[in-house]
């Protein structure tokens, strides 16, 4: 029987490339796509994917998010993060999510077929800077990780958080509710404890948060040189 | 070589015009294939483009770089008819890639595929001598309109949904 593998990333373009590198590999399928969090979740909850693979960056519900809900709703479900960042927190944040995979976007082509492997044989996989950087973590601050260690965002409930991020890429309050099926009167509540909660007096504080916190992702032009500046030899 | 490569465009254009690509006359693919460099610096975004582009009997990608000083060294060794440019990108970006490559290869077509999607981003890539830019959210729909348009050295520019041709 085939390894049966969703992919979700909001680029199809990534996840075309995912697909072509997985599926030469004997005895898995890509067995569906999703280009957000929450579509990720209906096709993970009626597909039944062996193995999950969640871009972290995605509109709607990021990829922690969505890694968090997948494994509330089934801790069965085995899921590899993809991000283009290795901060120590996006790591860590990772972990406390429940992924069992952590792979930069950059080494896909390189880590993440040895990812699924490891998965497929029940085993944890991380590319190599991250186990640098945990066991770094443990052996100069003397910390133990654990499941159990309050994650970053310690005072925001998982609803918040996706309203938060919501929020923060533009969306009104009557645009998060019809997302997410609410009244509107119930997103302005949510965003009146959010804004309470962390002490907040703008949308742009909530921005900041957000970006600062891996709810959203942002792309940072190159600054724009002149022509006959210098060049990278 | 360049008055060569300017003679196989034309000739594959004839093939293209009313045929879809399909010429009972045509040369085999590795004569008449329109030639591809992608430069990118994700590899599974390389290998997504490969997968579109290769689908398409008429064009061929002959070379990958991973930023933009390798993109210059592979377009004077690969002779590329068509540079699929990212923007972003370590070492050199797309726009100083670009620059430099409309100065040593004025033959060469430049199509930006990046993330951003922004007019004054996509203005600054066109005046840096970019003949087309399209969004890689959007690189799956738009990819091979503009590789056809770009290898006819016609504009092809798509926003947030938008293409223009």
């Amino acid at each position: 029987m085939k390894l049966r593998i969703l992919l979700a990333d909001d680029h199809e373009i990534v996840r075309r490339g995912l697909r072509s590198l997985l599926e030469k590999h004997e005895g898995w399928e890509v067995c569906g796509e999703a280009s957000d969090g929450r579509e990720a979740i209906e096709k993970a909850l009626q597909l039944r994917p062996d193995v999950v693979i969640v871009d972290i960056g995605m509109p709607s519900l990021n990829g922690l998010e969505t890694t968090r809900q997948l494994l509330q709703h089934d801790p069965q479900f085995k899921v590899i993060v993809l991000t283009i960042t290795d901060s120590d927190q996006v790591i860590r944040e990772a972990l406390d999510a429940g992924a069992r995979g952590f792979v930069l976007k950059s080494d896909a082509a390189r880590d993440l077929v040895s990812a699924v492997e490891a998965l497929q044989s029940k085993r944890m996989f991380f590319t190599p800077r991250v186990n640098d950087l945990v066991l770094a973590g443990f052996l100069e601050k003397g910390q133990t990780y654990s499941r159990n260690e309050a994650p970053k965002l310690p005072t925001l409930t998982a609803r918040e958080r996706e309203i938060t991020q919501l929020l923060a890429e533009g969306n009104s309050s009557k645009e998060v509710a019809s997302l997410l099926n609410l009244s509107t009167k119930t997103v302005e509540t949510h965003r009146s404890n959010i804004m309470r909660k962390l002490s907040f007096h703008s949308i742009r504080d909530l921005v900041v948060y957000a970006i600062k916190n891996n709810l959203i992702q942002i792309d940072i032009p190159p600054t724009p040189k002149a022509p006959n500046g210098p060049t990278a030899a | 070589m360049q008055v060569a490569a300017i003679g196989h465009r034309t000739e594959f254009n004839l093939g293209f015009d009313g045929l879809s690509g399909h010429s009972s006359t045509a040369a085999p693919r590795s004569d008449m294939a329109t030639r591809i460099l992608l430069v990118d610096d994700h590899p599974i975004v390389r290998q997504g483009l490969k997968t579109i582009l290769e689908g398409h009997s008429n064009w061929e990608v002959v070379g990958e770089a991973s930023d933009g000083a390798e993109a210059i060294e592979k377009a004077g060794k690969l002779n590329p008819d068509i540079m699929v440019l990212d923007v972003t990108m370590p070492t050199m970006n797309g726009l100083e890639a670009c620059r430099a490559l409309r100065r040593q290869f004025p033959q060469l077509e430049i199509l930006f595929v990046t993330q951003h999607d922004s007019p004054q981003m996509m203005r600054e890539a066109l005046d840096a001598g970019g003949r087309g830019y399209v969004v890689k959210s959007n690189a799956a729909r738009d990819l091979l309109e503009a590789v056809e348009a770009v290898s006819q050295h016609r504009v092809f520019t798509a926003l947030n949904g938008k293409s223009f041709a």
